[in-house]
């Protein structure tokens, strides 16, 4: 298969949630190897920085890797798509401006994306407003059982953010 | 939050079985929970309607179920497609371990019906010794969190995949109790302690609370590749 040339060509499609966010194997460990990438919606998910939790109602996540390699940017962040064979880089402004727009418009935009050398986001021209929350540092996902409901949480031990206005 | 115990005892239940026949009045409830005839057992219909919306095919559902049956009997699975749109999931006892759903053997049924596009409904019912219970109508629709098993019938691509239905083997069932035996062992607070007539000493599972068991899911950061990069255009 032809690797996609332009950001547009992406196979960024819709997943379930669970599968999307690397939950559907019942392990008490992180997959540090896990490659997915799309996007979902989700009534509710919980963001956890390892001191508090924030609840974020009809979300739209989407699912992405930070690029092992990337370049340490301060207000970006370098994108890797595992396509099988070969992987495609993109800056993460990027990527928004050209998916933003032909995804559904839930209330808050979640990015569950790795952000290691802690880049301080601006609020993508393309989210029309829409808080868009990022996390610093790694970013895991976990399901937790509750007696009576499951938890859906990703955790960001650096912190967890809303992306700023842009600057004029 | 539903903390309300019901327990319809052995001997009512007997009663109410022998005279079906004559008196078809079946007095629903949604009470959470319900007792067996022959364990005394309850079964928490939340947490089965959660299983169900959770579940991310029938081998889950049935490990799901077993874990929430606090009985000693496996809990055995039918999925079964009817038609397009219709599944139906059926809990029974195999007493007979052939493998088939056989009618005194029901325990509970879930329907899932779609309904449109990105929208379907389900409801459980319980049958025999639960024949009392019947869940409200469930709405599901795109962007819940649920499992594979219900997140699939949103997929364009959605075929059912159980016209032919599936049902618990009896070979699965030693699997089914080796799993929840260790998940008992995880929860010795909530499966130790059972008198003769089967109540629980020491706080119901209902309303002990216990801390969350989280499985873990996956970082989204790069993995270190000697894969061709490829530099994608805006």
């Amino acid at each position: 298969m032809t690797p996609p040339r332009a950001l547009a060509d992406l196979p960024f499609a819709r997943r379930p949630p669970l599968e999307l966010l690397g939950l559907t194997e019942d392990r008490a460990e992180i997959d540090t190897d896990y490659a997915g990438f799309g996007w979902t919606r989700v009534e509710r998910l919980w963001l956890d920085d390892g001191a508090a939790l924030t609840a974020v109602d009809d979300a739209l996540v989407l699912a992405l890797h930070a690029a092992d390699d990337g370049a340490a940017l301060a207000d970006d962040v370098e994108l890797e798509f595992d396509l099988g064979d070969a992987r495609a880089i993109a800056p993460l402004s990027a990527f928004l401006a050209r998916w933003l727009p032909r995804l559904p418009t839930d209330a808050t935009i979640v990015l569950a994306l790795c952000n290691p050398h802690h880049a301080r986001l601006a609020a993508p021209p393309a989210a029309g407003g829409r808080p868009v929350w990022y996390g610093r540092g790694p970013v895991d996902s976990w399901l937790d059982h509750h007696a009576d409901h499951d938890r859906l949480r990703l955790v960001a031990p650096g912190g967890w953010h809303q992306a700023h206005a842009p600057e004029l | 939050m539903l903390h309300r115990t019901s327990r319809i005892v052995l001997a009512v239940a007997l009663v109410a079985a022998s005279t079906t026949a004559a008196c078809t009045s079946k007095r629903e409830s949604t009470d959470r929970w319900t007792t067996t005839e022959n364990t005394n057992v309850k079964i928490d219909w939340d947490k089965v309607n959660d299983a169900y919306k959770q579940a991310e095919g029938p081998a889950d559902l049935e490990r799901r179920i077993n874990e929430i049956y606090e009985g000693d009997e496996v809990v055995s699975i039918a999925v079964h497609d009817v038609d397009a749109k219709t599944q139906v999931v059926t809990g029974f006892f195999d007493k007979n371990t052939d493998g088939q759903v056989d009618e005194p053997e029901k325990i509970f049924t879930i329907t899932r019906v779609i309904t449109g596009e990105g929208e379907g409904q389900y409801q459980t019912a319980g049958y025999g010794h639960y024949a009392g219970y019947s869940s409200p109508m469930f709405g599901i629709m795109s962007g819940m969190l649920m499992g594979s098993m219900l997140a699939s019938m949103m997929m364009p691509t959605y075929v059912p995949m159980y016209t032919q239905p599936y049902t618990t083997s009896a070979a699965r069932h030693g699997e089914l109790r080796s799993q929840r035996s260790s998940y008992r062992a995880q929860y010795p607070e909530r499966f130790a302690k059972k008198s003769a007539t089967g109540r629980s000493y020491g706080g119901s599972s209902g309303t002990k609370r216990t801390p969350p068991r989280s499985r873990g899911g996956s970082r989204f950061g790069g993995r270190a590749s000697a894969l061709p990069r490829v530099v994608l255009a805006a």
